[in-house]
């Protein structure tokens, strides 16, 4: 009886500390939702395409909010491209990118515009160090959030 | 026999296609239309939802940071809306039962968040009210905007890919001016800084300049009580003097050009301005009121003026009236108080 307590309570002090500390949606959650989906295809890309979505109006709403405050600075903030790739493209091409377990932690809303990037045909050394820099950033956005 | 009702198909096809309307952002019918395209499947709708507000909070808390790095004000004042009061099941039922009402249909779903965690934080429910008018009335207006602009947006688009340089990497097809703004991180952080040294001694001297045309009357009364008028026209050079805070903005700028009171009475004017005054107006139709003191030269002699600065249009017109007193000599017989009123034009 005392192991089964023993255990449980390594479980439920283990369970939560796996947990990461996660700002936005990344890599993991982006491979997570095929099985949260149950492997249904059809789900899976719906569920994409409203997180997609819902990211580009979030961006949206709020650039035109602060366009109303700031124009200069609302355009410098909301400079790079977001919509070269349709949905359907951005999609597929978010796949390809998380498919690399090195670009996990890269958060979505970065992944949108490096894989507008690689639309554009942006030369490769840039977006390896556009990558590199939003590594950097949520890193750093994650450590000042512990503190 | 067939031809007719085929006719009818076919024209009520395109009618119905017609009759699809621009839509900016998701609003309560694609939210509604979920439930359709899941098979009513409660478990996949709710999935669909919850990823759309994973999105809408993930695009809003991405560029607040982005924001806050560089601006926190501006970023506290943009970004203050409440959204995250509810869960997301509860955020999810609150907008199945706001969209449930027909005429909600054209209200974005990131407004309809805003307003399910305005009225859990306590907002009472004639500002709710008005929250959501004002949302319909900006949703609806911009819709009939995009409807008008539509052709021009896309000539621009079109324009903006065409004049995009072989090699896009120069520019990031942004259009000109994109190396001028200033650039937030996470960036492009090797053109920045390879731009950043190039520019330096160039940037530095023209960086804050300004220019604008400005030309209107000045009134005197002359000796004989009656009456007189002449005119002034100016090139306004506004220098990167320039200092703005939260709530209050001061400019400093200078202007040289002519001024004619009389045929055998007219030459150069040349002053220096310092305008000050709050930001942004709240009157309708006036961007900005600012306060206009001023000292230069006319026909060489020394004059003082105030006045007041009312910005229009965009801050592209300025509408100025300015008191002007002058040291006058008997030589050349200046009015020794006069009132200059001018419109300039901002480039």
């Amino acid at each position: 009886m005392k192991r089964v307590t023993l255990l449980l309570l390594i479980f439920i002090t283990y369970s939560p500390a796996q947990q990461m500390d996660r700002l936005f949606w990344n890599g993991s959650d982006w491979r997570r939702l095929e099985k949260l989906a149950d492997y249904d295809p059809e789900l899976t890309y719906m569920m994409k395409i409203a997180y997609i979505n819902g990211i580009l109006d979030g961006r949206l709403f709020y650039y035109l909010k602060a366009w109303m405050m700031e124009q200069t600075f609302a355009d410098s903030l909301y400079a790079e491209t977001v919509d070269y790739l349709t949905p359907r493209e951005l999609v597929k091409v978010l796949d390809n990118f998380y498919a690399d377990p090195i670009n996990g932690y890269i958060p979505l809303p970065s992944a949108i515009i490096i894989s507008n990037m690689f639309g554009e045909r942006i030369p490769m050394d840039t977006i390896n160090e556009y990558i590199r820099h939003s590594k950097e950033w949520i890193n750093r956005m994650i450590l000042e959030q512990k503190q | 026999m067939f031809s007719r009702p085929l006719i009818i198909v076919g024209f009520a096809f395109v009618l119905l296609c017609g009759q699809r309307q621009n839509r900016i952002f998701w609003d309560g019918s694609d939210w509604n239309r979920i439930e359709i395209q899941m098979n009513q499947q409660s478990e996949s709708i709710y999935r669909v939802k919850a990823a759309h507000i994973n999105g809408l909070l993930d695009g809003r808390l991405y560029y607040y940071l982005k924001a806050w790095e560089v601006e926190p004000v501006l970023a506290e004042n943009a970004y203050d809306d409440p959204l995250d009061l509810l869960r997301h099941k509860e955020l999810i039922k609150a907008l199945d039962k706001f969209y449930s009402d027909p005429k909600h249909n054209t209200i974005p779903v990131i407004s309809a968040i805003i307003i399910a965690n305005m009225r859990i934080g306590g907002i009472t429910e004639p500002v709710v009210y008005k929250y959501i008018e004002e949302t319909r009335f900006w949703a609806n207006s911009m819709k009939a905007d995009i409807d008008t602009m539509s052709v021009e947006i896309l000539a621009a688009k079109l324009d903006k890919h065409l004049s995009k340089p072989f090699d896009i990497s120069d520019r990031y097809g942004r259009g000109p001016g994109y190396e001028r703004k200033r650039v937030l991180k996470p960036k492009y952080p090797q053109v920045l800084d390879k731009d950043d040294k190039e520019m330096t001694w160039y940037m530095q001297l023209l960086q804050g300049w300004k220019f604008g045309i400005i030309g209107g009357i000045n009134w005197w009364s002359a000796s004989d009580s009656a009456g007189s008028s002449g005119s002034v026209y100016n090139l306004v050079i506004k220098t990167p003097l320039h200092f703005a805070t939260e709530k209050l903005e001061t400019h400093v700028r200078l202007e040289t050009g002519g001024v004619k009171f009389s045929t055998d009475l007219n030459g150069n004017q040349t002053a220096a301005y310092i305008q000050f005054g709050l930001r942004d107006s709240n009157i309708p139709l006036i961007n900005r009121m600012m306060l206009d003191i001023g000292m230069g030269s006319t026909l060489g002699n020394t004059s003082f003026s105030s006045g007041l600065l009312i910005r229009l249009r965009k801050k592209k017109l300025d509408l100025i009236t300015r008191y002007v007193s002058a040291t006058s000599t008997s030589e050349t017989k200046l009015p020794p108080n006069w009132i200059s009123i001018s419109l300039g034009f901002n480039f």
